[in-house]
């Protein structure tokens, strides 16, 4: 019922600044959808159009079955919670909730009944007589989205309502509005640069850069099968490995020629890639994540690892884990090992990673080169 | 230690600054209450008194029992009133036009505002004159109204514009997915959260009128328009000695409304003066 659908949506600014390039997306209803990637890549912007707050350059917009492209805001079926909040800071919280309904001529005890509900889900009961001023940010940005739960929209939209919140709350935040969203049952779209926020509360997650939608999938698959280094890198903290490396023959097999002599294997489905597309002798880059490092002498991997040898720079000490800080070659690399390791600062150390892990991408196109 | 002296010494110097300030401000005012409430007849006396010698209220009957004191009285509250409404109104709009929306000719709009305030205003006296001559308004209520709220435009579009800059836009925008039309916006959510600019331009409107002696003197010939300052200095001078216990009575009733105005209104005008600066 709550379908949602962008074909071709254009944005063009006065200026010439082309802030979305052709988006396209079918958001099925009660999907949880989460808009991410770096500032500037036109995510609030695509936001705001859906909500018919800035104009469709060009494309076309439903929302259900209705083209809603000319369509006002309100008669959109959609609510919307800002990164500042955006509460009417002269009317009391109950007033900020019940504003949309009153424009909308409810009558008045269904109104309060509608608020006092939204308010009860919300934990807000006590707060409905205050002015925004006097309350905290987490408090705010629970009027926030009470204000827009009251409204039964057909459609959620985000945007990156948690960015204003200490470290403690975002996290507690996360999940209100994950349960939330299973407790309306409605579709949620969520904006956020933050990519453990798409990670944990997305069912499937649309990574931009520069306008340009670059992977639309579940978190799972983004992970496990990014479709270029910009995904890869973006998707998993702390960020993916690339090492430049260099397919060669070796007795029959392809393996990758590191620069300091070392020899990876690889996957009998990643040669078959690499000789598809004619990769051999021919230099592609190598992402590893640091999780998928493991620190030899506390994690041996029974077959099919490669192992690289380093030395520790800097390590960081997070707790069940370490991140140890080295250099694959010349890259600047992570590994996230189990804190129990032995393995020390300025210590030589062996890296061992199952070759299923491993990711190789063209190194012009920087597209991967999947099998 | 060293820096909690240095403290002391620069809160001395400020609150001995703030202390001469208000002297300076306060001997004048004290004078003209001294003069009204004592039988003193010389504005310019030797003399400084810290206290009425021989008190009397005698200066103030006589003001307020002037046969044309309540024609005076009620001319000067329509001018400012009058003033203060057209402009306000006038004012509001513009400046939520030229905060909100873009136009052609915005800049060049904004900066004939603050050129309009450069210019003295003596220099419109003249051209005011003809218009309102060519317009058969003279000695009109309008006329007075008209001229005095162009004079204010210019202050009151910027104060309030500088302040609904400050109102961030997502606010209005959630207002319009809650369903409010643009007007509704306008009346629901920024005229109410404008108030404390509002009330501060409109105690600055309504003083310049009020207090206004220059502009009614040229513009009003028919005695019965006179406002309070003229009259009453009219009536005052007409003394063979210029009666300054009258004088000064006449000031204080006129000056009333005004202190009350702000005394009512001080905590807007604080806010009003200072928030437009800051990003809330
Ligand atoms: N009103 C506007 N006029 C002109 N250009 C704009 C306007 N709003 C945004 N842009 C430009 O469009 C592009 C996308 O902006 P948008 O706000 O959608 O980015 P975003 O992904 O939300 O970034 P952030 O994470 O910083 O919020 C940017 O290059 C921005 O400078
Ligand atoms: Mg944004």
């Amino acid at each position: 019922m709550a379908k949602l659908l962008l074909k071709n949506i254009n944005k063009v600014y006065a200026g010439g600044v082309k802030a979305v390039d052709n988006f396209n997306l079918e958001v099925e209803d009660r999907e949880f959808i989460v808009l991410v990637g770096p500032s500037g890549c036109g995510k609030s912007t695509t936001l705001r159009m859906i909500a018919g707050l800035e104009e469709i350059s060009s494309g076309e917009l439903y929302i259900g079955d209705r083209l809603v492209n000319d369509v006002a805001p309100k008669d959109r079926d959609i609510a919307m919670v800002f990164q500042n909040y955006a509460l009417y800071p002269h009317m009391s919280v109950f007033e900020n909730m019940a504003f949309g309904l009153k424009l909308k001529k409810v009558p008045k005890d269904e109104i309060e009944k509608k608020v006092k509900e939204a308010a009860e889900i919300l934990g807000i009961e006590h707060l409905l007589d205050r002015k925004p001023k006097a309350l905290s940010g987490g408090q705010r940005q629970r009027v926030a989205l009470g204000r827009a739960m009251v409204r039964e929209p057909k459609v959620f939209l985000m945007d990156e309502p948690l960015s204003n919140l200490d470290a403690k709350l975002r996290v507690q935040m996360r999940t209100e509005i994950s349960k939330l969203h299973q407790r309306l049952k409605t579709t949620f779209i969520y904006v956020t640069h933050d990519q453990t926020e798409a990670m944990t509360m997305g069912t499937r997650i649309v990574v931009m850069k520069d306008g340009v939608i670059q992977q639309v999938d579940t978190p799972k698959n983004l992970y496990d099968n990014p479709v270029n280094m910009f995904v890869a890198g973006f998707i998993g903290s702390p960020q993916i490995n690339f090492i430049d490396v260099t397919v060669v023959e070796d007795e029959g097999n392809l393996v990758l020629l590191m620069k300091n002599g070392t020899k990876l294997k690889v996957s009998d489905k990643h040669q078959r890639a690499l000789r598809e597309g004619k990769y051999l002798n021919k230099t592609v880059v190598l992402g590893i994540r640091p999780e998928h490092l493991h620190d030899a002498s506390i994690d041996a991997l029974s077959s099919n690892f490669n192992s690289i040898k380093t030395k520790v720079e800097v390590t960081e000490l997070m707790g069940a884990e370490i991140y140890l800080h080295v250099k694959i070659d010349t890259a600047p690399s992570i590994a996230r090992v189990n804190s129990k390791t032995e393995t020390k600062l300025f210590d030589d150390v062996t890296l061992h990673f199952h070759y299923d892990k491993m990711l190789l991408f063209d190194k012009d196109t920087e597209r991967a080169i999947s099998f | 230690m060293k820096g909690k002296t240095k403290e002391r010494v620069s809160y001395f110097f400020t609150h001995l600054f703030l202390i001469i300030v208000c002297l300076l401000t306060f001997i004048p005012i004290w004078w003209v209450l001294l003069t009204a409430f004592d039988k003193r007849v010389s504005l310019v006396s030797t003399e400084f008194l810290i206290y009425p010698r021989n008190p009397t209220v005698d200066n103030f009957i006589q003001v307020l029992s002037h046969p044309s004191f309540v024609t005076w009285l009620k001319n000067s509250f329509i001018f400012a009133a009058g003033t203060t409404i057209f402009s306000l109104t006038l004012a509001t709009l513009s400046a939520y036009a030229y905060s909100r929306f873009d136009f052609p000719g915005k800049k060049a709009g904004l900066a004939s505002y603050v050129i309009y305030m450069m210019l003295p205003t003596t220099a419109a006296l003249v051209p005011q004159l003809l218009i309102v001559k060519y317009l058969g308004i003279k000695n009109s209520y309008l006329s007075l109204i008209l001229i005095w709220s162009a004079a204010n435009m210019a202050f009151a579009v910027w104060n309030l514009k500088g302040y609904f800059d400050t109102i961030p836009k997502s606010i209005e925008e959630a207002a319009i997915i809650d369903g409010a039309s643009k007007f509704q916006v306008f009346t629901m959510i920024m005229l109410p959260l404008a108030k404390p600019a509002l009330a501060i331009t409109a105690i600055f409107i309504f003083t310049a009128p009020w207090t206004d002696y220059a502009t009614s003197y040229l513009f009003l010939t028919d005695a019965s328009k006179y406002t309070l300052a003229q009259g009453l200095f009219g009536w005052a001078a007409d003394f063979k000695t210029v009666s300054w216990g009258v004088f000064c009575a006449g000031s204080i009733i006129m000056a009333l409304p005004l202190t009350v105005l702000y005394l009512v209104f001080q905590k807007y005008i604080i806010n009003g003066l200072t928030v437009g600066g800051v990003k809330g």
